[in-house]
């Protein structure tokens, strides 16, 4: 495609080190560099019609962002039955794009038998995958990330479950999933790992609890308050 | 711990979850939906607590995968309430539902700055947690100042600064002039003396990311972390609960490593010291444990520190030992293990002298090319890849080979291509290059570009040596009974100007050779034929003494095509037929082909501007760019007549036949086209089956509650079958009479007519499997691929596919396995070639067992005339004239269809589109 230069737009964006090469008629592509070193640089290049791009620039910033930053993509919480039971997206993905990783990576992890590697490459991205009884919970990272830390990032949050919910299953999950987010976002925030001691985690949330229920209290009180004046 | 439940909320789930199957689901969905959306437009009647659980119910609505296109305004709003139950849900909700990019965000932008601003530090932290995980453009630019005045704050808590520290990380990811350099650094390295390791962790991820956009700024924050590694690494004053499994914060450790990656190398000899110090420890100190999570824990750790050791160039000592524990890995039972010791030893091949300690690991990675798990497997051919050389091209690349025979279908393209670059580099003699190449076109033809053979077709030509062989070589091939098209091309070619060497040998006459060359002729495209015209020709010249009866064959043959609808093949056949008159002139016009001049692989310089959609494309990159091609420039000889002929264009243009030119546009080795190629095809096998097991898994995930078990989901569909009583009953029936109890979902015949018309789709469905099919048509040949999904809980087995062909198809099924595993789907290639027309239509019997039952079905398969036929364009005014030069009665049939309900014009062309039939428009016949 670079052979010619007459049709190839470069697009430099704030990041010195990446640049976004436009190409008329050159299919959406990425490759990355291995290296992490700064000396070579993360250099990216992405391939995308100018066409296309001038219609969507938002669209492909953002993937570009995606690629640019080492985190965690999405976490997602799959059933044997591939019922989802909790996602959670760092990176912008459309409503579209969520259906069908979801989709997609199902029928991936689901059909992956027992007793191997607990990482998927997937579309230029990899998956590190954990199953827990009847559910998989599923993570998605860079190519070069480190895919163990990932993966006992996973132990770790199943352990804060197991500790809240007193031996967690998977019904725990289902009829509590908002005490799972509570969860979660007290654990990982913007993709990164926000807390590592379990014992944090567990007094924040119950912090949390205590505010619900103080708030709930009050409420109840003040209702009867009312009740009382007004009768 | 608190379970302030929502009864509205659980009696929902639980109504969804007895639900007995998709639809009732759907229905239940609707009815909240409606029953939601009706309360929210009376919102003046809503309670808080009433407007969370419908806020919550709308979530769980939409991870079911709904489209929930209302009440996100609802959940935006309740970020704007004064109390902390009604706030939490709103923030949640909102970070769970909205996309950054979505409008409603920017409405409550105002809010959330008043609640991180303000001095409710509940308030805050959940105003930090939804920007740091949503937060878009438009937040980092109002909010960032405020989000580091949080951070830097003293007067904070730790809960609140460990989130504004990745918060603001999220906020200069979308716009990193949010950050402002100058002051930061010093800022940052403040915040590495951190004591709590809540925020330390935060921090360092902060710094992982400015580093690795601008290190220089960052010098000053360099002896930090290794001071802050040393302490972890030996475990000097970290609070108890900030171990995991006994290893000090792994993660920290991790993030620590991660960011001293990205600063180019460590100047002052003091902390150099230190940290080598420490990465010796690790390396050293890590050892195998039983327990699985302290196991990854430290490994984790070692990985991290591996790449520290290569990315900082140690010493020749430090290097080896991180090779002797990858060489360790790579053996070792644990499946991540090894797959992450292949992984970081094809990292290590960069590192120079690395490499020849790798390929003692040779045999050992070659056996990983057989793992079990394709994630192994994938590594494995990446560092296989990697570490080729002319030393060991010969045994890697027939392992390639082997192992392409049985590789997953979704491997082979990248397989395919990678030995074919490998064999090119590195070739340790030409006649093996091309044994692989032609092994290669035998066994994934689909795969092999024409560049590939092209570049066979050139070496051939420039080595006197290696022409007797190749030819001798090709003719084996093509005596095979099925042969690729693309080895149909580079055999006549090779044949047409070499075959004459072989004369002497038995099974060699021009005239047996010309035999095995036109045998094929009916089974391939236009694109061969003018190829084996060209070959013909040349044979023909060969043949001495001259043989009339091979000469009085092979003009006929040029005869026949002398009126062919192909521009291409019409001109060649009158060129060589005019040319065959000449007689003596014949032999100057068709001598052998000039050698051609050198130049560089197309193949390899496709790889080095491909800018292809995986890593290990880069590799590609990577290593056309450190090992220049060498192999190759065996054949030095300067071209012989190069000087007279003018200089050809590509491989093929034929210097004296320049018609040769318009082929050669035709195939185009422009690497732009066929890069677009090869992405496109990398891309499509992969879509169709995903989408299928998507259908396949939508319908029935609802089936049975979490944890059904064999048993309970066979229940459910006897109960969905016969009522309860069938349950009790289905054990005792005997198994013969349960043969054909399975009824199909819909109609067989209509799914095959429905097939016949279209490429792709079910063939047939029962409670237990589908059987999808795609397929693929090009000329006489099929490439069918049916998709065999499992839809129960429990294996099929004793599954078995016979294909029934008529005598005019060629059909190869492979293999397909007895047991196809719970919720699994299996894809079987199909191969079809047509070898004359016929009416008659293949049939696969199929059948398997699950549970007590045996089904067996026999499905015709849409292979049908019309799949095979190929439209031609035709301008109105040529259409008669052609149509008079077609032979062979007869020429007109009609057929009057009664009982059809009129059609408008434009659904009829379509209808016969895609029977394969062209309209040609704008005719008035003049049989009428």
């Amino acid at each position: 495609p670079l052979s010619k230069p007459a049709q190839t737009q470069i697009y430099q964006i704030r990041f010195e080190s990446v640049e976004l090469f436009v190409n008329e008629g050159f299919k959406l592509s990425k490759y990355k560099y291995r290296n992490r070193s700064a000396a070579t640089a993360a250099e990216i290049r992405i391939g995308i019609p100018a066409s296309v791009l001038s219609e969507n620039p938002d669209f492909y910033l953002d993937f570009f962002f995606r690629l640019l930053s080492r985190m965690i993509h999405f976490v997602l919480l799959i059933s044997r039955q591939g019922k989802v039971r909790l996602t959670k997206w760092y990176s912008p993905y459309s409503q579209k794009e969520r259906t069908k990783v979801i989709r997609e990576l199902g029928g991936v992890i689901l059909n992956r038998g027992p007793k191997l590697c607990n990482f998927v490459d997937w579309r230029g991205f990899k998956v590190v995958y954990k199953r827990y009884a009847s559910l998989y919970f599923c993570m998605c990272i860079d190519q070069d990330d480190n895919e163990l830390e990932v993966l006992e990032i996973i132990h770790h949050f199943v352990e804060i479950l197991d500790r809240y919910f007193g031996s967690v299953c998977e019904l725990d999950l289902i009829f509590n999933f908002h005490k799972a987010y509570y969860i979660l976002d007290e654990l990982l925030l913007a993709g990164e790992l926000q807390e590592s001691s379990k014992k944090t985690v567990a007094r924040l949330i119950a912090a949390q609890d205590s505010l619900v229920e103080t708030a709930k209290e009050q409420a109840s009180s003040i209702s009867n308050i009312i009740a009382q004046a007004t009768k | 711990m608190a379970m302030h439940g929502m009864r509205g909320l659980s009696v929902f789930i639980s109504d969804i979850r007895n639900c007995q199957n998709k639809e009732q689901e759907r229905q239940r969905i609707d009815k909240e939906l409606g029953n939601v959306r009706n309360r929210f437009k009376n919102e003046k009647g809503l309670s808080p607590y009433e407007k969370k659980k419908y806020v919550w119910k709308m979530l769980y609505i939409y991870m079911l995968g709904y489209d929930v296109d209302f009440g996100h305004m609802e959940a935006v709003s309740l970020i704007s309430a004064p109390k902390y139950p009604e706030k939490q849900v709103g923030y949640i909700v909102t970070s769970c539902l909205l996309n950054e990019n979505h409008d409603f965000l920017r409405l409550a932008i105002n809010t959330v700055r008043n609640d991180i601003i303000g001095r409710n530090e509940t308030f805050q932290c959940l105003a930090l947690t939804m920007v740091g995980n949503i937060g878009g453009r438009e937040f980092a630019e109002s909010l960032a100042p405020d989000v580091q005045k949080l951070l830097l704050s003293s007067s904070c808590r730790p809960l609140v600064r460990k989130k504004a520290a990745l918060c603001l990380l999220r906020l200069y990811r979308k716009n990193p002039d949010v950050v402002n350099v100058d002051g930061w650094a010093d800022r940052m390295a403040q915040l590495l003396d951190e004591r709590d390791l809540g925020v330390l962790t935060s921090s360092m991820s902060l710094l992982v990311a400015l580093v690795s956009n601008n290190h220089e700024a960052y010098w000053s924050c360099l002896p930090k972390c290794v001071k802050t590694l040393e302490r972890l690494a030996r475990n000097q004053d970290i609070p108890q609960e900030y171990t995991y499994y006994g290893i000090p914060s792994p993660w920290l450790q991790v993030k620590t490593m991660r960011a001293l990656q990205y600063f180019p190398t460590i100047e002052d000899p003091y902390t150099r010291r230190t940290l080598f110090e420490v990465l010796q420890r690790i390396l050293m100190g890590t050892d195998v444990v039983k327990n699985v999570n302290k196991n990854n824990a430290s490994h984790a750790v070692l990985f991290e520190a591996l790449a520290l050791v290569m990315h900082l160039d140690a010493e020749k000592e430090m290097m080896s030992q991180c090779v002797a524990l990858l060489g360790k890995f790579i053996a070792v039972r644990e499946p991540n293990i090894r797959y992450l010791g292949l992984e970081n030893m094809t990292r290590m091949l960069m590192v120079t002298d690395a490499q020849e300690i790798i390929k003692r690991h040779q045999a050992q990675i070659i056996t990983s090319l057989k793992d079990p798990d394709i994630s192994i497997r994938r590594r494995a051919l990446d560092l296989l890849y990697g570490m080729c050389d002319v030393t060991n091209a010969k045994d890697i690349v027939e392992e390639l080979l082997q192992y392409l025979s049985s590789a997953d279908f979704t491997m082979r393209e990248e397989l395919s291509l990678k030995a074919a670059i490998l064999a090119e580099k590195f070739a340790p003699d030409l006649s093996w290059y091309v044994d692989v190449i032609l092994q290669l076109i035998d066994k994934a033809g689909d795969f092999i570009s024409d560049d590939i053979w092209f570049r066979v077709v050139q070496f051939v030509t420039n080595n006197d040596d290696l022409q007797p062989y190749a030819a001798a070589k090709v003719k084996e091939y093509l005596e095979k009974p099925a042969v690729h098209e693309t080895m149909v091309k580079v055999s006549a070619y090779i044949l047409g100007e070499y075959s004459h060497l072989l004369a002497r040998r038995p099974g060699c006459s021009p005239k047996e050779i010309f035999g095995i060359l036109h045998e094929k002729l009916p089974t391939v495209s236009t694109t061969t034929i003018p190829i084996l015209l060209s070959a013909y020709a040349k044979i023909l010249m060969h043949t001495q003494p001259p043989d009339q009866e091979l000469q009085s064959q092979i003009w006929a043959i040029f005869n026949k095509y002398e009126s062919c609808i192909d521009a291409e093949i019409q001109q060649r056949a009158v060129e060589y037929f005019a040319l065959c008159q000449k007689g003596a002139a014949l032999m100057d016009i068709l001598a052998e082909m000039p050698k051609f001049p050198e130049r560089k692989s197309s193949l390899i310089k496709r790889a080095e501007y491909s800018e292809a959609d995986t890593a290990e494309q880069s590799a590609i990159k990577l290593r056309a760019q450190q090992q220049p091609s060498n192999a190759l420039v065996v054949t030095d000889q300067p071209p012989a007549n190069g000087a007279t002929s003018p200089v050809p264009v590509g491989p093929l243009s034929l210097a004296m036949v320049p018609s040769m030119i318009t082929t050669e546009d035709h195939t185009s080795t422009d690497p732009a086209l066929s890069q677009q190629n090869g992405s496109l095809t990398k891309v499509d096998p992969q879509h169709p089956s995903a989408d299928l097991l998507g259908d396949l898994l939508g319908p029935l995930a609802i089936e049975g509650p979490p944890g059904a078990t064999v048993q309970s989901e066979y229940n459910a569909v006897s109960r969905l079958e016969g009522g309860p009583d069938a349950v009790d009953g289905s054990a005792i029936v005997p198994v013969e009479e349960q043969r054909n109890t399975v009824q199909p979902i819909g109609n067989i015949a209509e799914r095959f007519h429905a097939l016949c018309l279209k490429d792709s789709g079910v063939l047939y469905e029962d409670p237990y499997i589908q059987i999808g099919i795609k397929a693929e048509w090009r000329a006489h040949h099929g490439r069918l691929v049916l998709f065999l999904g499992n839809k129960n809980t429990a294996p099929l087995v004793s599954v078995q596919a016979l294909m029934l062909p008529p005598a005019h198809l060629k059909m190869e099924l492979s293999l397909v396995p007895d047991t196809i595993p719970p919720r699994a789907q299996v894809q079987c290639p199909l191969e079809v070639v047509n070898l004359r027309p016929s009416r008659d239509v293949a049939v696969l019997d199929f059948s398997y067992k699950f549970g007590t039952n045996m089904v067996n079905v026999k499905l015709r398969l849409p292979a049908v005339l019309n799949k095979f036929l190929q439209p031609i364009p035709v301008p109105a005014e040529e259409f008669f004239p052609q149509w008079r030069s077609l032979s062979g009665p007869p020429l007109k049939l009609q057929e009057v269809v009664r009982g059809v309900r009129p059609m408008p014009l434009p659904e009829m062309a379509n209808l016969l589109n895609s029977f394969r039939l062209m309209i040609c428009p704008g005719l008035v016949s003049p049989f009428i």
